[in-house]
């Protein structure tokens, strides 16, 4: 029985119901990001690579 | 809170020893590159070595290109950035040396090997276990050290370009593990455990995400941080990074089969490659806008500053490829490109323009400030060098793609009658040949460019100051405040966690897309099923693989009409399920092999190996005089055999204890019938004799069909009359 199930195993509910998980998990990350209450956050986290280190002097 | 100021050194020894080895090592990729397209365009450059020959030296130029130069130039930035990111040293000295020393030794590892013929025949996993071994050891060593970074770290928030690190470590080592599952049959030789359609799926699902997490998401990081670095501004929309980051772990990992359209694979399995595929044109172009929007209101710096036109340059060229991959994915337009030389020139888009390019603006943006200089020595130098390497760029690109389309409309072309308007393949290859000279003078151009830059930063670095490190401050972490962040951003703190879950993303979109294939040949109707190759087929398939005849060969007859009309009925997935490893191949530069059994008679064969024009007088194969000389192995047959039996492979034990027996009385067969047509005598217990073999029996091994099937039948019971 599982052998036949197998064999002409085209896979699409469970692959479809995959993307449609991976889709969710996506929309509640879209949802997370792009609330506005973040907004300060954001830019300080943006602001990251810019801290300066210290240097020689040149 | 009470945090305490803490002082550090930042180790940039290391980075300059990585930036040294990425312009060392690109040098060496960017001249076989331009070797083997001499050798394409005329091919008496393969001057009748071995180890020179097209087919061993063009596996040498991907890994190189792949793992030695664009390695190299990660790790430097990756290990610079990273530091400056968390705020802290490195998390071992004696593991970021063993990291780079290690990685150095595999590099010469595969540069010994590959030209010598130790390969597993698997396109950017060609090399034998146990380098294999030695690049799984090293990739531990660097997460360790990098993970071990991110725990010292003094900056709390994890900037998205270590997302983007994080999810290289852990998906390569994945990818990487879960392919190069095989089995040893002698110190440099090994069988892949997947066979046929099994090992295809594998394979590009590891060598699209190769792609995926080797070439781009580690340069991503590396955009995400030297764009802002370089303009001195933050990247356009943070926000736009997380979505950016998300987006390309749930779908690339999904994306292989799109190497793969037409083929056995199953149906089903094709089109989510293609679906996956197109849905990555989205945020891929996210990503680019994201890196050139970071100019806004310093666009003026494009005039002036080359390292910002390096970057920019490279983000454009991330566009250009991330827009073609897509295209390339839709069934139609791969109908066309796939096999092609069109691929070559999407490939070079993206290698030499976005991954080339941003390693340039990034060593040029490091050298200065690494070495003690003010600024690079020479900024007309850097333009020359952009400028140029661009223009070689286009040309590649530019031929390649025509190259990759003329052929492909020639494959398919039929006249009013019905006929192939083109029937011999190598009219096909003729018509594109002036197109790889413009190829191989674009890459001149590139390599020009190269040197170039070579001179520039070797000036730079004679006019830098001695620098002895500077000490560095920051604060202490601790993890108890900002008590009021939400959810989302105490996940970005948490480095664990955030691992996990890419891990999870990307494993759980792999086991759904690989695993049913997996189980595929056991569900084959038993009367489709195959006969596996005699012991002297296999050994001839060895010399098949050894040689790297799948860079010119494919064995996979697309369920594409032109496909069957020139090369015959399409492959099936029975056809290749004894293969260890698959030989589908993805470029023809010579036509399918899959069914040239019996197309010619041994002869013809043995005359076309050792002198390709003798039988088709504009043949740009190269020969392969000795396989003519050189003694095939037959005593290697037994273990080799025993292990394509613990893979599956139907032999009896009779087979396998006397395989060597079996295969020495085929090739004698063989090389007595070569004789009496007129080949030279003594061939019997030659490499040729076996590759003949099998190349005979290719597309013959229906159990119903009888051309091959005595060889099968080997040890001969006794009948009456004596053997047979
Ligand atoms: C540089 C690319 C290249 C490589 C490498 C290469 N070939 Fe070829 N091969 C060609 C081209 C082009 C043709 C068509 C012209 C001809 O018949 O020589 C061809 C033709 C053939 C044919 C005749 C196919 C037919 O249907 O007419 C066979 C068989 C063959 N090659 C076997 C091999 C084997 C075995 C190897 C590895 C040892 C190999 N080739 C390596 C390019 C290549």
């Amino acid at each position: 029985m599982k052998q036949e199930a197998l064999a002409f195993f085209q896979n699409t509910g469970l692959t479809a119901f995959a993307s449609v998980l991976f889709f969710i998990a996506f929309a509640i990350i879209l949802y997370g990001v792009f609330q506005k209450k973040n907004r300060k956050y954001y830019e300080q986290m943006s602001q990251l690579p810019l801290e300066k280190e210290q240097c020689h002097e040149r | 809170m009470e945090r305490k100021l803490e002082k550090f050194f930042y180790d940039d020894n290391i980075v300059k020893m990585f930036i040294m080895a990425t312009l060392f090592w690109g040098g060496a990729a960017f001249l076989v590159g331009l070797i083997i397209a001499l050798q394409l365009a005329y091919w008496p450059l393969n001057l009748n070595l071995d180890f020179l020959t097209f087919s061993r030296l063009r596996p040498l130029h991907t890994n190189a290109a792949i793992f030695a130069f664009a390695g190299n130039a990660i790790f430097a930035g990756i290990y610079h950035s990273s530091q400056r990111l968390l705020k802290t040293r490195l998390f071992s000295d004696f593991l970021t040396k063993l990291h780079f020393w290690g990685w150095q030794t595999i590099i010469l590892a595969a540069l010994i090997t590959l030209p010598l013929g130790f390969t597993q025949g698997k396109e950017y996993a060609e090399l034998e276990w146990p380098i294999d071994l030695m690049i799984t050891i090293i990739w531990v060593v660097f997460a360790v050290n990098f993970f071990g970074t991110i725990a010292r770290r003094r900056e709390q928030h994890l900037y998205v370009a270590i997302w983007f690190y994080i999810a290289t470590i852990v998906t390569v080592a994945m990818l990487h593990v879960v392919n190069s599952i095989e089995i040893p049959v002698s110190f440099l030789q090994s069988y892949p455990v997947y066979a046929g359609v099994q090992d295809a799926l594998v394979q590009w699902w590891y060598g699209h995400n190769a792609v995926a997490f080797f070439l781009t998401t580690p340069f991503l990081g590396l955009m995400y941080y030297y764009i802002p670095k370089a303009v001195n501004r933050p990247i356009y929309s943070y926000r736009l990074s997380i979505v950016h980051f998300w987006a390309l772990v749930f779908i690339y990992i999904w994306a292989g089969p799109h190497h793969l359209l037409y083929t056995a694979l199953p149906e089903w399995s094709q089109t989510l490659g293609m679906i996956f595929s197109v849905m990555l044109w989205a945020p891929s172009w996210g990503g680019m806008i994201n890196g050139l929007l970071t100019l806004r209101g310093a666009w003026h710096l494009l005039r002036t500053e080359p390292i910002v036109q390096f970057l920019i340059a490279a983000v454009t060229f991330y566009g250009m490829a991330t827009f073609e991959g897509p295209l390339l994915s839709i069934k139609s337009v791969s109908a066309l490109g796939h096999y092609t030389d069109w691929i070559i020139g999407h490939v070079h888009g993206g290698a030499l323009g976005w991954n080339g390019f941003l390693a340039f603006g990034m060593i040029y943006y490091l050298v200065p400030r690494l070495w003690g200089a003010d600024g690079m020595y020479s900024k007309k130098l850097m333009s020359y060098h952009l400028w140029i390497a661009l223009t070689g760029i286009l040309l590649y690109y530019i031929s390649m793609v025509s190259a990759g389309i003329t052929q492909g409309l020639m494959w398919r072309a039929i006249s009013p009658t019905g006929q192939m308007t083109y029937p011999d393949f190598v009219q096909t290859v003729n018509a594109i040949r002036p197109l790889y000279w413009v190829r191989v003078f674009g890459g001149l151009l590139f390599i020009t460019g190269y040197f170039i830059g070579i001179y520039n930063i070797w000036k730079t670095i004679a006019m830098g100051k001695k620098v002895s490190p500077v000490e560095q401050q920051a604060y202490a972490l601790t993890f108890k405040d900002d008590s009021n962040e939400n959810a989302h951003r105490k996940l970005e703190g948490l480095g664990t966690v955030f691992t996990v879950l890419v891990l999870v993303s990307v494993i759980v979109g792999s086991v759904i897309e690989i695993l049913p294939t997996l189980s595929i040949h056991k569900h084959l109707p038993q009367d489709e099923q195959i006969l596996p190759y005699t012991a002297l087929e296999q050994l001839g398939r060895d010399v098949y693989v050894t040689e790297g005849c799948y860079v010119c060969h494919s064995q996979m007859i697309r369920t594409y009409t032109p496909d069957v009309i020139r090369f015959g009925p399409s492959s099936t997935i029975a056809e290749s399920m004894y293969d260890h490893p698959f030989q589908w191949g993805s470029k023809r530069t010579g036509p399918d092999l899959a069914r040239v059994g019996g197309k010619y008679p041994d002869l013809w064969h043995y005359r076309h190996m050792v002198d390709p024009r003798s039988m088709n007088n504009q043949s740009i194969m190269p020969a392969y005089g000795w396989l003519e000389t050189k003694k095939a192995d037959f005593y290697s047959l037994r273990k080799k055999l025993s292990v394509l039996r613990t893979l599956g492979v139907p032999y009896t034990d009779e087979q396998v204890s006397q395989a060597d027996i079996w295969a020495e009385k085929q090739a004698e067969e063989v090389a007595a019938q070569l004789e009496k047509d007129g080949a030279p005598a003594g061939l019997k217990d030659k490499k040729i004799v076996a590759l003949i073999a099998y190349l005979q029996c290719l597309g013959k091994k229906a159990k119903t069909g009888t051309d091959t099937s005595k060889w099968n039948n080997f040890p001969f019971k006794k009948v009456a009359g004596g053997e047979q």
